[in-house]
This record gives structure tokens, C-alpha cells and sequence, in this order.
């Protein structure tokens, strides 16, 4: 690895980096779509900043495609007070009108073929290859900065984004706060666009920050998580379009950052999709499970004196198949709740007071919905089925004494017929 | 203004009357940026379309590119219901995420399809008349032109024959569905139709700029409109022609892109309401000595 590649993937993760910070706040608003009207908006001011200095400096884009996007943020406040309260539409009016401008003064330019106007071009799709040592260290440094002022105002600059009418009814200067946030995403956005492009430098700011959130709940660690996420993105794009020549960083870059969110969808620990997936089965099995311990217990019940019910029993009166019933013994019996015997089942002490909690839930969940719900006798039964294995013992007490009930009371099947005809 | 410039120009108030039209109903419905999604994402139909078709389009490919517009549709409803994205950060990511694949196409096909970046960027309306197509043997014009007005004729049967519906599912959603009308079925066309015009706008003004055609001129629509729609309409596509033809002009005395010139026309235009709006422009706002923050709309219209 040579060393001027060295310097360009350390620069492309920096900007990587500051970029995924800062998108975390536009995320919090709601609003991490102006990432992209600001983004675009720049190209105006990077063509008339070449325009007027003939340069191609770091230095002077920098300014052009800064007082651009600032101005572009200015116009859509405007938009929003003489068009009323339409953000999309003020967003989408600055983008497209000051991205049509850029484009221009760029086609101008170009047809009046003065000036070197290769290294523009790089600015749309970004080319992070084309980085010379110089613009890593203006460029990167900008990031850093960023990157640092972000992780030590998130805890302010996150409350304001998150609820901005708490911040200011606490007297905190929340413009002032906002204005902090729109000028360092505007810095990121201007140092980013060397790697990543005009066109394509919303993902960088969305992408890391939306992945983020899958693993974590806390701001602080959505931060940092969404800052490696965008370094990481940021060193993938860079990595594979030095492989080929003719390659934009800035695709590739966003590809990559797809690649590490549909990781996050699917595998995150809670909020992803493998795990609800996952969550959803087991509460499946656990309904599979209390309802045949509960069929056990019921059979019981209905032959005082017995000890064991007797598998064809049980299956003619919980209407299960051969393989359903042998699946279903096998997973209760490993649960502790029922024991084979001879001559059938015999559910075991934790099985006696499992399949008797379900019943009295089942029963319970009925007598509510008959007196408080109004609903008929002849209809409870569906609804608590499924209810019987959601009631938590809170809202078990919560029903109870909706319905003025002491603690112990167990509704048998008599009783349950009784009050239905009484209440 | 020599012939081909007039078949630019027409080219130009073709897709501007088209985009005006269909951007009034996204523009009412708060879906603005969903049209800048869309317009983004139909980048690697239409990059498949020419790979599979060759040097030019054929207009039954384009219509399979279109595809590629419900497809991020589909793709940000799945994000934000199923996945439990936020809303915003799903059009995010689903648009830059095609419009890289789009991009990544271009690249690696480079020598094989006749897009390029700059295409992309702006498009290439200038070069649109000298592509002609003949039917028996009587000249019939530049191909796109053909397609543009079918397919401007076909939205306009579409808003025709559904003024009612669009209209209804603009205003009150929550009302149309309640009229047991299928309420799914005519967002899908509208998503379709901007779908398709952003596919057929792209060789004239690129996949960008579309968004200035889709946004800008119902813009300007709303703020003339007093609270009727058609006139609201009307005077968005209005505004789309007037802007081609001003940016037409721009363009040939600058030497610039044509299509960038006629977005910066409508944003001109949009700029000058500003000013001399009635109510909210600034002169009137000058003459009252009086500030209105956010002053409401008049009438149905909000």
C-alpha cells in the first residue's frame, strides 16, 4: 500500500465518520432528508467559486460550496413562510433549483473551455482516488473537527433536536443550538462530497445514522456506532473503486453502507428482523405448550379422582393429529409439565399449576368480557383463547378488580355459566 | 429560432406540462421529495432498458423501466412498516441506494450503453431532434417528441377521466377511503404516472433535473391558484412552458445546458411571484408594513 493511498482511505473514513455522526441529529428531527437539498445545493457555489477565482483550490470551494448550502437553508425557510408549512416541497424547490443553477454555471464553464475543469466533474460522484495530500488534510481536518465538536455537544444538540419546545421552555438557546447543528452538518456535507459526491450524499448521512438505531437505543453510543458505520462505508467505497479506474467513490461507498444496514435490519438484537421473527416463534410455542398442558389439566378435572388421561382421550377432545400429539408431548414433557406414564399422561406438579393458571385466566378473561364488555356468552370463548397467553399477572390484578373481585377468586365452570346468566 | 431549436423548446413544454400536472397532485399530498425519490431510482430500469435494447429506446423497455419507480415505492413502505425505519431515512435510503446501482451500471457497461454521467446529470435535450423517425415514408419529427406527446396525452386521459379521484385523495384521504373508493389503486397511478414521466423526461433533462419540472412549477401553481385546483393546475403548466421557452433563450445566450437553463427559468419565475404576489409577495408586504409568519391560505386550499 503506498502511501498516498494511505492518506486517501484515512481521509474518505474521516469524512465517513463526521458525516455519520452529524446525519444522527438530522435522523432525531425527522428530517434527515435535508441532508440531500444541502448537499445539491452546493453545486452552485462550487461553480462560481471556480468561476470567479480560476482556482481550483480546496480552500476557495470549500467557501463556494459553504455559502451556498447556507443560503440554500435560508431560501427554504423563506419557501416555508410564503408557500406555508410545506417542508417536502420547500426541500424538494431549493434542491432542484439551486442543483439547476450548479449545472449551469458547470455546463458554462465547460463550453467556454477555459480553465481545467476535469477535477469538477469528481465533485458529483465524488472520486475519493483524485484526493491529492493537500485537500486530505483540509478536507479531513474539517471532519475531524466535526466528528469531535459532534460527540461533545450531543447531549444538548440531541435534546434540542429531540424535543426542541422542552429546550427552549428551559430557557436553553435553542436557535443557537440549531444553528450549531445546521452549520456542522453543513461542514460535513462540504467535506463529504469529496468522497462521495453531490448526487449521493444524503445516503452518507442517513444510511450510517438509520443502521445505527437498529442496535442501540442510547444517543451517545448511536453517535459513535453511526460514525464507524459511515468510516466504515467510506473505506469499503474507497477500497473497491481504487480496484477499477473507472469507478465514482460514491456508488460504491453507498452500496457498501446498504450492505452494512441490511445487516443491521435483519441480525440487530432486538429491533431486527431475524429476532422478531425469532420472538414470534417462541411465543408460539409457548401458546402450543400451555394450551396442551391446559387440555391435560381439563380432562382432569372433568374425571375427579383420575391421575392420568389417556392419549386418545386427549387427542379426540383437542382434536390433534397423531404427529401433532407426539410433537406436543415431546415439548411439554421436556418442559417439566407432563410425565409418559403407563396408560396415558400424568402432568407433574409445575404442570398441575400451569394448565391451572391458563384455565383460570381463560376463564377470568370470559366473565370480563361478558360483564364489562357486554359481550355474549356464546362469543367469549375465541378472544380468550388468545388472551390466555398474554395476561400478565398485572393486568390478571387489574382485571380483578375492574371486576371487584378478591384475589383468590377462581371462576369455575358453573360459576362462570352462573354469573353469565345472573349479571 | 431555427427548427431544431423550436422542437427543443416543444420538447421542453412536453415534459413540463407533464411534470406540472402530475407534481400538482404530489405537491398537494406532501410527497414532493418521493418524486425526487422516484427520479432517482428509475435509473437502472432505464440503464437496463438501453442494455438489452442497444443504441436507442424502445418505448416498451422504457415502460418496464418505470417499473423501477413503483419498486422504490415499495421498497420505502417495506423499510418504514416492516423493517421500522423511520420514513424519512427509508426514501434515503431506497433512492441513493438505486440510483448507485444505477450508477455502478453505467460504469461497468460503459462501452455498451449510450448513457453517461453527464446524461445523467442534465441530460441531453439538445441532441433529441436530430433523432427522427419516419412512418410511411412521411417524416414524422424527432422520435422523442412522438413519445412525449403519447405520453402526455395519456396522463391527461388519466387525469381526465380521474379528476375526481386524484382530486379527493389530494384534499382528504381519510374521507376518500371512507367513500369505499380504492384508495391504493389511484396512488399507485399517480406513483405510475410519475414514474413514467420521470423515465421519458430522463434523455431530455437527465434524472435530476426532472425534480425542478415535478416541483417548482405547481410551486408557482399554489401560490396563484386562490383556492381552485384547476386553476392551480392550469397555471403550473403554464409556468412549465413559459420556463421552457424563457430557458431555452437563457441557454443560447449563455451557451449553456438547456435543460439546467429551463429549471433556473421556472426557479426565476417562482423567485418573481415573490415579489409581486397580491397578498404574501413582497412588494405587497412592503406597501402593508406588515409581516405575516405563515399566513394561511386562502380557502380549500391549505
Amino acid at each position: 500500500m503506498d502511501t498516498n493511498f494511505a492518506y486517501v482511505l484515512a481521509g474518505s473514513m474521516l469524512l465517513g465518520a463526521a458525516a455519520g455522526a452529524v446525519g444522527v441529529f438530522g435522523l432525531l428531527r425527522k428530517n434527515s432528508l435535508v441532508g440531500e437539498t444541502v448537499a445539491h445545493s452546493m453545486l452552485p457555489g462550487i461553480g462560481m467559486a471556480f468561476l470567479l477565482s480560476g482556482l481550483k483550490n480546496s480552500w476557495i470551494l470549500l467557501l463556494g460550496s459553504v455559502v451556498s448550502a447556507a443560503l440554500s437553508l435560508v431560501f427554504v425557510r423563506w419557501v416555508r413562510r410564503f408557500s406555508g408549512p410545506r417542508p417536502d416541497a420547500a426541500l424538494a424547490i431549493a434542491l432542484s433549483g439551486f442543483y439547476g443553477v450548479g449545472i449551469v454555471l458547470l455546463t458554462f464553464i465547460q463550453n467556454r473551455g477555459t480553465g481545467d475543469f476535469s477535477g469538477l466533474d469528481h465533485v458529483l460522484f465524488g472520486r475519493a482516488a483524485a484526493m491529492l495530500q493537500e485537500d486530505v488534510w483540509v478536507f479531513g481536518g474539517l471532519a475531524l473537527v466535526v466528528l469531535v465538536m459532534a460527540l461533545l455537544g450531543h447531549r444538548s444538540m440531541g435534546l434540542v433536536a429531540f424535543n426542541p419546545d422542552f429546550a427552549r421552555s428551559i430557557g436553553w438557546p435553542v436557535r443557537f443550538y440549531e444553528g450549531a447543528m445546521a452549520g456542522l452538518g453543513i461542514l460535513a456535507i462540504a467535506a463529504g462530497i469529496r468522497a462521495v459526491g453531490i448526487v449521493l450524499m444524503a445516503a452518507l448521512l442517513v444510511i450510517p445514522a438509520a443502521t445505527a438505531r437498529y442496535w442501540t437505543h442510547r444517543l451517545g453510543v448511536t453517535l459513535v456506532l453511526s460514525a464507524l458505520f459511515g468510516a466504515l462505508g467510506g473505506a469499503m467505497g474507497t477500497v473497491l473503486s481504487s480496484a477499477s479506474s473507472s469507478m465514482p467513490t460514491g456508488p460504491l461507498t453507498v452500496l457498501s453502507l446498504c450492505a452494512l444496514a441490511l445487516l443491521g435490519i435483519v441480525f440487530a438484537p432486538e429491533r431486527g428482523l431475524l429476532s422478531k421473527v425469532l420472538r414470534k416463534h417462541r411465543k408460539r410455542l409457548q401458546s402450543e405448550r400451555e394450551n396442551f398442558v391446559k387440555g391435560v389439566v381439563q380432562c382432569l378435572e372433568e374425571r375427579p379422582g383420575t391421575q392420568t388421561v389417556s392419549g386418545s382421550v386427549l387427542r379426540s377432545r383437542m382434536g390433534l393429529s397423531a404427529r401433532e400429539y407426539y410433537r406436543n408431548v415431546r415439548r411439554t414433557v421436556a418442559a417439566g409439565w407432563i410425565l409418559p406414564v403407563v396408560g396415558g399422561l400424568r402432568p407433574t406438579e409445575s404442570g398441575w399449576t400451569e394448565g391451572r393458571r391458563i384455565n383460570r385466566l381463560h376463564r377470568l378473561w370470559e366473565v370480563y368480557l361478558n360483564r364489562k364488555a357486554g359481550v355474549p356468552i356464546d362469543r367469549v370463548h375465541e378472544s380468550a383463547e388468545v388472551i390466555e397467553h398474554l395476561l400478565t399477572p398485572e393486568l390478571e390484578r387489574d382485571i380483578l378488580a375492574e371486576l371487584g373481585l378478591c384475589e383468590h377468586y377462581a371462576p369455575t365452570v358453573e360459576i362462570h355459566l352462573h354469573s353469565a346468566t345472573g349479571a | 429560432m431555427s427548427t431544431d431549436g423550436w422542437w427543443v423548446v416543444g420538447m421542453g413544454a412536453l415534459v413540463a406540462v407533464l411534470c406540472a400536472a402530475l407534481g400538482t397532485f404530489l405537491y398537494l399530498r406532501r410527497l414532493s421529495m418521493l418524486g425526487d425519490a422516484i427520479s432517482h431510482a428509475v435509473l437502472p430500469g432505464i440503464v437496463l432498458a438501453y442494455f438489452i435494447s442497444g443504441a436507442r429506446e424502445s418505448v416498451g423497455l422504457l415502460l418496464g423501466a418505470a417499473l423501477f419507480g413503483l419498486l422504490v415505492t415499495y421498497l420505502i413502505d417495506w423499510l418504514t412498516e416492516k423493517a421500522g425505519m423511520q420514513q424519512d431515512a427509508s426514501i434515503g435510503l431506497s433512492f441513493t441506494l438505486l440510483f448507485s446501482l444505477g450508477i455502478v451500471l453505467v460504469s461497468v457497461w460503459a462501452s455498451r450503453v449510450d448513457i453517461d454521467a453527464d446524461c445523467v446529470l442534465y441530460g441531453d435535450i439538445a441532441l433529441l431532434p436530430f433523432d427522427t423517425w419516419s412512418w410511411k415514408g412521411q417524416s414524422m419529427g424527432p422520435r422523442h417528441f412522438s413519445m412525449l406527446l403519447g405520453l402526455d396525452v395519456l396522463v391527461g386521459l388519466l387525469l381526465w377521466r380521474g379528476y375526481k379521484g386524484m382530486q379527493l385523495l389530494a384534499f382528504d384521504r381519510v374521507f376518500a377511503a371512507s367513500t369505499g373508493m380504492a384508495v391504493g389503486l389511484w396512488h399507485w397511478l399517480l406513483m405510475g404516472g410519475v414514474s413514467l414521466a420521470t423515465v421519458f423526461s430522463f434523455e431530455a433533462v437527465g434524472a435530476i433535473l426532472v425534480v425542478a419540472f415535478l416541483v417548482i412549477p405547481p410551486a408557482i401553481g399554489h401560490l396563484w391558484s386562490f383556492g381552485s385546483l384547476p386553476r392551480m393546475l392550469t397555471i403550473a403548466m403554464l409556468a412549465g412552458v413559459v420556463s421552457s421557452f424563457l430557458g431555452y433563450g437563457l441557454a443560447v445566450w449563455l451557451d449553456s445546458s438547456i435543460a439546467a437553463c429551463m429549471s433556473t427559468a421556472a426557479l426565476l419565475l417562482y423567485g418573481l411571484s415573490w415579489i409581486i404576489h397580491p397578498q404574501r409577495g413582497g412588494l405587497a408586504l412592503l406597501l402593508k408594513k406588515r409581516r405575516v409568519p405563515h399566513a394561511p391560505m386562502m380557502g380549500r386550499m391549505r
